[in-house]
């Protein structure tokens, strides 16, 4: 038998990431509980199913990834089941299975952006966050600096394409972005020695 | 000038509560929300589907059952519709075409499943099936039976040009103890995930991935473990789920299937019977919308490995000598035996044990021979279980309205007969197709404590080992007959394979011994084949009056008021 697992196990199989150290392991509290509720409750009842992606987006938002932990805890909260969970965080690219960097840039790589320009960033910030741009995979696009400060992870369109190549940084969207625009939002970030 | 009919059609239709709608060429009429594949398949005009099942919800994914689809143009204000000398209007066809499952008929409406434009749909639509898909047929189960296969056949261009890697996915992986996957066979279609979620409500199954990563998976750690889990294997349209105990024993195209029904509890779920020669390699159900509807439980479908079993008794057996075990003998030296050990035995210390397992010829021929030994403590077995609120009743008996209608009160005898044979005043018994020591409540001891005991049963049990005598009779794949089902429904079991060895159908058995014993009873002696002794039955019985066996069909007949209710059937008719 080969190590790697089959497709389904392959589903929830742990994609260790130097990313952990900078977020909170998952673990469901009575706060998380509270919130995941609220979220259900603005659904009609049996309705409850709907409120899967917000509850991803939480839960994301709190531990950095969807474990596979939390994904039986998503589908107990909205009276779903663990594959139509799964299903739907391995549908969309912007949820991850994998814990990003505490800095995680989007790097758009659609027709536009790359045209101008966008196409040097993703080795460029590669570079600089010290990963192999050669990694990338369609299975995990995602690359995680050593330190698990920084990550980087090519993106389809940031409906920005008129002021193009742009980059998201966590939840803030950078326009006309250069390489020397990187080297400062990097330094920005990067901790004083 | 045209001149177009008095009564249009579409108010003769609308009359009815139907539309016209023209298939190819030709004006059909049809209720109003019919599905436009229903339509056309209803009129021979072949409609391909993969994802299209019409006891799921519509998914409408698949594409396969593109049509080219028409219209009257949207009349104009002020300007009245010019109907034409057949009083319909002309049709403006649409540039694309629909899918045949989602759609429903409308007034007027134009399809055509065999244009140009509906043949480039179909052709596209399997490039890109086949684009991804291994085309491994010479190793897949499904092949003979493959939509895929045949679609690509009737209606794909025969060439490719995807010179792309495909996409590499899960094969072979096990997501239940009876089923397989493999992913890259898949169409997605999404059969079977409808199916767990909306008929067996096991909602186990799921769709991961995105794109052509696309695949059907089961959460790590569950399983697709319902007892109806089988049924994706028969719905699933490609190779993708296959059945674990049907995997590489056969190519399908040898088999032969029987239609006949399943004998595991009171529903009587209609099934096929896949033998090839003698040798029984599936079941699969049959539709029947009163009975099972397309559905079966994986239990009873697996439940017929005894049938080809090295434990089936193959010829008579006796015990010549007291003490010494049984040995092989013929019918012919066998029923003599028999006979004479009959005719010495008291009827009022003889008792017979027939089962509800018996299909009604069996039991009218077991009766005959009650009367002619004149005993009269006769029973069946009475087999009671829990009902799974889906297909399988609580009676486990396939027969017991037959055997009420035959033998008339059943199961309070039993305790009697025990009671007899444990107090000595029961010295002789007839056992028919029951193992006393299983559900009957009978010891060992008390079979070894008889004077004599006859056993007719198929296959070798602790009753048969007990046994004086052992006649062999059959199973239910190799027997006609009829039995009566929970709700009342008297249906037909087919032969599908001829009786294994030298064994005889139970009819037979007790219609030979009847007549050796001295029966003069035409209706009885006479009877050539299972199907005159319905006819006999039909004369002395009410609910079978006018009953005949081609009557009764291969979909089954009410013939009695029972009350009871198949809870799956329910849900399906709520549903409509």
């Amino acid at each position: 038998m080969s190590d790697t697992p089959n497709a389904i196990d392959a589903i929830t199989a742990a994609k260790p990431s130097p990313g952990e150290q900078h977020f909170p392991k998952f673990k469901v509290t009575p706060t998380l509980v509270k919130e995941a509720k609220e979220l259900v409750a603005q659904y009609p009842e049996g309705k409850e199913q709907s409120a899967v992606l917000p509850i991803i987006h939480l839960v994301q938002e709190k531990f950095g990834f969807i474990c596979a932990d939390a994904m039986p805890w998503i589908a107990e909260m909205c009276k779903s089941t663990p594959i139509h969970v799964a299903g739907i965080v391995t549908f969309y690219p912007g949820i991850h299975t994998m814990c990003p960097g505490k800095y995680h840039f989007r790097v758009c790589r659609t027709i536009a952006c790359s045209l101008s320009g966008g196409e040097e960033l993703i080795p460029y910030i590669c570079e600089k966050i010290g990963v192999n741009p050669a990694d990338m995979s369609d299975e995990e696009p995602m690359l995680v600096s050593a330190d698990g400060l920084f990550s980087v992870e090519p993106v389809e369109c940031l409906a920005n394409c008129g002021f193009g190549p742009n980059v998201m940084v966590n939840d803030v969207l950078y326009s006309q972005v250069t390489t020397k625009k990187i080297d400062e939002i990097i330094a920005k970030y990067q901790p004083k020695k | 000038m045209s001149t177009p009919p008095a009564i249009l059609p579409k108010d003769a239709a609308a009359a009815e509560g139907k539309v016209n709608v023209q298939i190819n060429g030709k004006w059909y009429r049809f209720p109003k929300g019919t599905r436009i594949a229903d339509a056309c398949n209803s009129v021979g005009a072949h409609v391909p589907c993969f994802c299209y099942h019409p006891k799921l919800s519509v998914a409408g994914s698949c594409r396969m059952c593109l049509v080219e689809q028409g219209m009257p143009p949207r009349q104009a204000p002020g300007t009245t519709p010019q109907y034409g000398d057949d009083g319909y209007l002309p049709i403006s066809w649409m540039p694309r075409a629909v899918i045949a499952c989602a759609n429903t008929v409308a007034e007027n409406m134009g399809i055509r499943t065999t244009s140009k434009l509906t043949e480039e749909a179909r052709r596209g639509v399997l490039e890109f099936l086949l684009s991804n898909h291994p085309l491994d047929c010479p190793i897949c189960d499904q092949a003979g039976e493959c939509k895929l296969q045949e679609y690509t056949t009737d209606y794909g261009s025969g060439t490719h040009r995807f010179t792309e890697e495909k996409t590499k996915k899960g094969k072979n992986l096990s997501i239940g103890p009876r089923v397989n996957l493999d992913q890259e066979r898949c169409v997605l279609c999404r059969r079977c995930v409808r199916f767990m979620k909306e008929i067996a409500g096991q909602d186990v199954l799921g769709v991961v991935g995105r794109g052509t990563h696309n695949a059907i998976a089961c959460y790590p750690g569950t399983q697709l473990d319902s007892n109806y889990s089988m049924n994706v294997v028969d719905i699933c349209p490609v190779g993708a789920m296959t059945s674990k105990d049907f995997r590489f024993k056969m190519r399908v195209w040898f088999l032969k299937s029987t239609p006949t029904i399943d004998v595991n509890c009171g529903t009587g779920t209609n099934i096929n019977i896949w033998t090839r020669e003698q040798q029984v390699y599936r079941i699969t159900p049959r539709q029947n919308d009163a009975v099972n509807s397309c559905w079966m439980p994986d239990d009873h479908r697996l439940n017929y490995k005894f049938i080809n079993a090295p434990t089936r008794i193959t010829t008579p057996l006796v015990k010549t000598d007291a003490g010494a075990g049984q040995r092989p003998s013929t019918w012919d030296a066998t029923f003599n035996m028999v006979v004479e050990q009959l005719h010495r035995m008291a009827p009022s210390e003889t008792a017979m044990i027939c089962s509800a397992r018996m299909t009604n010829e069996e039991l009218y021929m077991v009766r005959a021979l009650s009367k002619q030994l004149g005993v009269t403590k006769l029973d069946i077995v009475p087999r009671k279980g829990e009902n799974d609120g889906m297909l399988v009743s609580e009676d486990r008996n396939p027969n017991t309205n037959g055997a009420k209608m035959i033998l008339g009160k059943t199961g309070a005898g039993l305790a009697n007969i025990r009671r007899g044979v444990r107090n000595n005043t029961i010295r002789f018994m007839i056992v028919l197709g029951e193992d006393l020591t299983a559900e009957a409540g009978f010891t060992a001891e008390d079979l070894a404590g008889l004077e004599y005991l006859l056993v007719v049963d198929h296959s070798e049990n602790e009753t048969t080992k007990a046994a004086d005598v052992v006649l062999p009779g059959v199973t239910f794949a190799e027997k006609y007959g009829t039995m009566i089902n929970v709700t009342g429904r008297i249906q037909r079991l087919n032969k599908a394979i001829e009786p294994i060895g030298d064994s005889m159908s139970d009819w037979e058995i007790c219609r030979n011994l009847s007549e050796r014993l001295g029966c003069d009873c035409v209706r009885v002696i006479a009877c050539p084949t299972p199907m005159s002794v319905l006819d006999e039955m039909a004369q002395e019985f009410e609910p079978l009056e006018g009953i005949t066996w081609g009557s009764i069909g291969n979909e089954g007949k009410v013939i009695m008021e029972t009350g009871v209710t198949i809870p799956l059937i329910e849900r399906e008719k709520a549903k409509k």
